[in-house]
């Protein structure tokens, strides 16, 4: 049977796309590698995030390269040009998920052995670490798919997220305020706090421009109206429903 | 409590069920629509999904091709321009159209303009006012001006097709239909031409067929695309080149086939 040849955009694109799984799964790894350098689980963590930070940064600058060519070049029009926009703003967050990976791990190598087992007893932080990294792999595997149905209500889930992060923040502050936290965790932990809370809407982002992609639609137009909340219920205790 | 939409302006011109046979074959199915009042509506689609046909039965020149049978109603202004007391003629002259082929006549610039304006025995006065007016809204005039009795044919092809529009507007009509009218010309000619097109869509409602995309992107207000004979889909142009409604014409828009 013949193989129909793609076209010169199809090419690109298709290029563009080995790239941002690339970029993708380097962000990915970053944050993970981040959480372990805290959670003292990987000693060399620290400098792994930095080099994966300095990565992203530099595919980062090769996909805008391509997008720019792409649109330069062929004028693409609906969903071609729906995912070169989508990626170019994508690839931002993704740049900035890096950043705050390597924010994270930079903190870390200046905790000692006792802080980070110290840190590593607050359940609320783990909680927070695990979340955000589910949005953000959410998100990236509904960019993989091309699907936008695994992020219609991520939207709710960073409610949950800046929930728990109210949470954590004041649990912080009383754990310094009762001196069972000393100042210098207790500023690294807040900072920390943040950035999850922080990476936790670059999901989000990501996650709109997916729905963007395939739908030609932005996250708060395609989302049901009653939706989940499912870690809302695990961060309140409570659920909606009988 | 928000603000009730405003009512959509009624169009100059709009089909209902419009269909065109050639023998058992039908060109055109039941296609309905609507062409907004002085903006510029693009039709795209593959070649032979009916795209100069349709624009043909807009101001009759289907009937010029006797083979062909019209179903279904064009209206201009809500009337039936096929109802047996309107003129053809006078149907051409409020919806002129211009072709692939620049057609000028192997006369003088001047009277290449002033031909539909010589049929009306108007006075040589008010003819050369509008010839000039209808160079000028034509974006040929300052080319040209040095020498109106020039040959037509001495024109490059930009400005034969120019001219050519310029003829169309000197009856003055309240439609402008263009058939692929860039096809054949080179891309500083075909910027020229979009360029007059964007001035005067304050003044003229136009319809444009083109093969061309790019150009139904950046030129027009309202896309309509035609799949063998049937509208497919028609609405913004920066919606439909952004985020088709149709699986059809996201293919077709993106290269996929056609």
């Amino acid at each position: 049977m013949p193989i129909a040849e793609k076209t010169p955009i199809e090419e690109g694109l298709g290029q563009l796309n080995e790239h941002m799984r690339t970029i993708a799964e380097l962000a990915e790894l970053a944050i993970r590698k981040a959480v372990e350098s805290y959670e003292g689980t990987n000693g060399s963590g620290a400098a792994e995030v930095f080099t994966l930070d300095q990565e992203i940064f530099g595919l980062k600058l090769e996909i805008t390269h391509r997008c720019v060519e792409l649109i330069a070049r062929y004028a693409p029009v609906a969903r071609d040009l729906r995912t070169i926009t989508a990626s170019l703003e994508i690839t931002t967050d993704l740049d900035r998920i890096g950043r705050y990976a390597r924010d994270i791990a930079q903190i870390a190598r200046e905790l000692t052995p006792e802080n980070k087992a110290t840190i590593g007893q607050l359940r609320r932080l783990t909680r927070m670490g695990e979340y955000t990294i589910r949005m953000i792999d959410v998100a990236i595997d509904a960019f993989r798919a091309r699907d936008a149905e695994p992020v219609r209500n991520i939207i709710e889930e960073d409610d949950a997220v800046d929930l728990l992060h109210d949470q954590l923040f004041h649990e912080i502050v009383g754990r310094m305020a009762d001196r069972s936290l000393t100042p210098e965790v207790g500023a690294s932990l807040i900072l920390i706090n943040r950035y999850f809370e922080r990476l936790a809407d670059h999901a989000v982002n990501i996650g709109d421009h997916v729905a963007y992609m395939v739908t030609g639609q932005r996250l708060t137009r395609v989302k049901r109206p009653k939706s989940g909340l499912r870690f809302a219920e695990e961060v309140t205790g409570r659920s909606d429903g009988p | 409590m928000s603000e009730p939409a405003a009512p959509e302006p009624a169009p100059v011109l709009s089909t209902e069920g419009l269909s065109v046979f050639a023998g058992s074959r039908e060109i055109l199915r039941r296609v309905s629509l609507a062409v907004p009042e002085k903006k510029i509506t693009a039709v795209i689609g593959p070649s032979g999904c009916g795209k100069t046909t349709l624009i043909r039965a807009m101001n009759r020149m289907v009937e010029l091709s006797p083979e062909l049978r019209i179903e279904g109603t064009v209206r201009y202004r809500g009337r039936d321009i096929y109802a047996p007391e309107v003129s053809p003629v006078v149907v051409r002259r409020r919806i002129g159209m211009v072709f692939q082929r620049p057609t000028v006549f192997p006369q003088s610039i001047y009277e290449n303009v002033a031909f539909g304006l010589r049929l009306d025995r108007e006075e040589e006065d008010a003819v050369e006012r509008t010839v000039v007016t209808s160079l000028r809204r034509a974006g040929l005039y300052e080319e040209v001006k040095e020498d109106l009795d020039r040959p037509a044919l001495s024109l490059s092809g930009g400005q034969q097709q120019r001219l050519c529009i310029a003829r169309a507007l000197a009856v003055n009509p309240s439609v402008l239909l263009l058939d692929e009218a860039t096809a054949s010309l080179d891309p500083i000619a075909t910027q020229k031409i979009e360029e007059m097109l964007r001035e005067l869509k304050g003044e003229v409602s136009i319809v444009l067929v083109t093969h061309n995309i790019a150009q139904a992107a950046r030129t027009s207000d309202v896309t309509a695309y035609l799949h063998q004979g049937r509208l497919i889909e028609m609405g913004a142009t920066s919606e439909l080149f952004e985020a088709p409604r149709e699986k059809l014409t996201e293919a077709y828009i993106t290269g996929r086939f056609g």
